[in-house]
């Protein structure tokens, strides 16, 4: 690897499913990278692909219903090797090693994502034990650890209770001390906030920046909410229809919008203290199974649609340093191999 | 409150209590109560939109179902102005309350299950033509048609079935039959939290348009804060089963007096980088609403806390004659709390 900053790289990534009533490309051609400590953001509406690209970093997509068909997952960890994740047997044994120990995720619902039946103590020892090799003594001393660590009170006792005695803030708490509790390089976290109230929300974002300059994990966070993302990620991909149309810091994203669906998603939502009329985008998003090949996915709901929109697929354009943009309009500019 | 006088309001809701039963045992005895909704005191103006807004479990929900009777109150009145009186919704007998719902409809947060997948668009925006008696199958048709286009379907539309639409576009079904008897009133429950951003838009600028062409007064209930001011003229925060404040929604974004809705802003996730909170979010969760606690019932989280709000349970009052504002705080005239605009001043200079 060139840059040995970078933490996950996914290059032209497909992950397709074989339904009943055809193909769904849910995730066709997606690049971009991680880089260590970084957290990035991966924002769009439902359908988009988000979730599936996350699920398929852990290889825990459904077979045969769905598998990766192309592209690659390049992880590095630091002890310097260098692995292709897509080439792992999805319940083979280098991949359990590395799912829920190098690379961890939390959900977005942490009651049915949590076993009923268990204590919150023994889900995270369980991992512990399996991972680092430990006794249970230590396994348990890591557990009360780890819930200290995300704020939860009286952790020597906690740990002996039922996910259903946890409110559901303290029940997300302790997804995340599960998540690391075997001191991941890499945790993403899945609409981690989405079933949270607002004030129980913003607690939650702060602990996993704490978390983060703490831990050193890079993270890469999946959400719907463009609040969130302003809040958590330092870089943000958009998606629509399984394929990433801008990338760029945050702060471009949210003040120098590039795609005329990342502008159209900006303008949708209500901006507190200005009272205008909302520009939503028209139409809805489109269903992936009529979807035509080879040309923008978003050229009909787009206000600034070109004849070339719909005869041909945008390459990816680098609009500025570390910006891009898969869009017709910024044709002239330098085109991004993907 | 004093506002029977205002000529204006056509909903008067004082005192408004639901309880539910905690039921344990073989012989199902009553062992406690949830206390969803504890003693609400709030009125809407015609033809304003008044925002609900507050955590969930808060009451909201179970409030704007006891205005319309689907819920029946513990105590307290719901009085609803018809034909220029007041009459009390909370007193009426089932058959009286179906005229009234002639002129108060809700729409549900969920299109997928609060649409029959079993009948046609025409039969679910017709049922309440149906049981009205109102016209007959021509007349019918011809209503639909009209309501269908006018939310921004196809009249040609209705002989299909739920599962043919969107998202969006089952919410504008669930519109449409509110709005089949033409009232007066919509209680709007979530309407657009199960959407997707850009298709939340579209919803809210249709309500914002059939607003101003059919004189409608909305009840707005929702958690995301953002939505909730940009619809509102007035807004209404609930913490555990109370009004903890009321005013006008520019106001109270810029200048809230309760400590809860000071959080609240601070806590929004903006969609803007540059107005990061950099305050330390509140702590602790919301109290269980069946064992509520005494006085003030945001003592158990308020950073202002003092002794007597551990005592007194402070009443929902105006701050100052005709201010429009109202809150239920022993110190709200003595905090400064701050807007969500101090995001803005304390983040651009950093």
């Amino acid at each position: 690897m060139a840059n040995k900053d970078l933490l996950l790289s996914l290059e032209d990534l497909k992950t397709h499913f074989f339904s009943e009533n055809g193909l769904v490309k849910a995730v066709d051609g997606v690049t971009f990278d991680i880089e260590r400590g970084e957290s990035v953001g991966v924002v769009g509406e439902s359908g988009c692909g988000k979730s599936v690209t996350s699920l398929s970093i852990m290889q825990l997509i459904r077979r045969p219903r769905g598998d990766i068909v192309g592209g690659k997952i390049l992880f590095n960890p630091e002890d310097g090797s260098s692995i292709d994740i897509t080439k792992l047997s999805p319940g083979g044994r280098q991949m359990r090693s590395i799912r829920g120990n190098q690379i961890s995720m939390i959900f977005q619902e942490p009651m049915t994502s949590l076993n009923p039946v268990y204590t919150i103590g023994n889900q995270i020892m369980e991992a512990v034990m399996l991972h680092q090799r430990s006794t249970k003594k230590q396994a348990k001393e890591r557990a009360v650890e780890m819930l200290t660590k995300v704020g939860i009170p009286a952790p020597l006792q906690r740990v002996d209770e039922y996910p259903h005695q946890f409110s559901g803030g303290m029940r997300q708490r302790a997804m995340i001390a599960m998540a690391l509790s075997c001191d991941p390089e890499f945790l993403i976290a899945d609409e981690p906030t989405t079933a949270l109230d607002v004030t129980i929300e913003a607690q939650i974002l702060r602990l996993m920046k704490d978390i983060q300059q703490d831990f050193g994990v890079s993270i890469m966070i999946i959400t719907h909410d463009l609040g969130v993302i302003a809040e958590m990620a330092q870089r943000v991909n958009v998606m629509y229809t399984g394929k990433i149309v801008e990338q760029a810091v945050t702060d471009d994203i949210y003040h120098n919008a590039k795609h005329p669906y990342t502008q159209g998603l900006l303008q949708s939502i209500p901006t507190i203290g200005r009272k205008q009329r909302l520009t939503p985008i028209r139409g809805s998003v489109p269903n992936l199974l009529t979807l035509p090949s080879n040309v923008c996915y978003f050229a009909p709901r787009c206000p600034h649609a070109m004849e070339i929109c719909s005869k041909q697929e945008p390459p990816l354009y680098e609009i500025d340093e570390g910006h891009t943009c898969k869009c017709w309009l910024y044709e002239g500019s330098k085109e991004v191999s993907a | 409150m004093s506002d029977m006088s205002d000529s204006q309001v056509i909903l008067d809701i004082r005192g408004l209590k639901k309880y539910f039963p905690i039921k344990k045992g073989i012989f199902r005895t009553t062992a406690g109560w949830v206390r969803a909704v504890d003693g609400v005191d709030f009125f809407i103006r015609e033809g304003e939109t008044l925002g609900v807004v507050g955590e969930s479990g808060c009451g909201k929900t179970t409030t704007g179902r006891c205005v319309i009777r689907l819920l029946d109150p513990t105590e307290g009145t719901v009085n609803f102005r018809k034909d220029g009186t007041m009459v009390n919704l909370a007193d009426m007998t089932r058959k009286q309350m179906k005229e009234i719902r002639r002129e108060i409809q809700i729409i549900f947060q969920d299109p997928f299950s609060s649409l029959d997948p079993r009948m046609s668009v025409l039969d679910i925006i017709r049922e309440p033509l149906r049981v009205h008696d109102i016209g007959g199958r021509k007349q019918h048709i011809e209503r639909v048609g009209e309501l269908l286009e006018r939310v921004g379907l196809r009249a040609y539309q209705m002989d299909r079935y739920p599962h043919e639409f969107s998202g969006g576009q089952r919410q504008r079904i669930g519109i449409a039959r509110a709005l089949a008897l033409d009232p007066e009133v919509l209680i709007c429950d979530e309407p657009v939290s199960a959407l997707d951003v850009s298709v939340q838009a579209q919803v809210l600028n249709l309500l914002s348009d059939l607003q101003e062409e059919f004189h409608l007064t909305y009840m707005f209930i929702a958690h995301d804060l953002s939505v909730v001011e940009h619809i509102s003229d007035r807004v209404m925060v609930m913490y555990l089963g109370k009004a903890v404040e009321m005013a006008n929604s520019t106001e109270l974004y810029k200048n809230p007096k309760h400590p809860y809705s000071e959080a609240l802003m601070m806590a929004i996730p903006i969609a803007d980088p540059r107005l990061q909170t950099k305050r330390e979010p509140l702590g602790g969760n919301v109290p269980d609403p069946a064992n509520p606690p005494e006085g003030c019932n945001f003592n158990t989280r308020c950073p202002y806390v003092q002794d007597i709000c551990y005592k007194e349970e402070p009443p929902l009052a105006e701050t100052a004659e005709g201010s429009d504002h109202f809150v239920a705080c022993h110190f709200a005239a003595d905090l400064s709390l701050a807007g969500w605009e101090s995001r803005r001043s304390t983040d651009e200079s950093a």
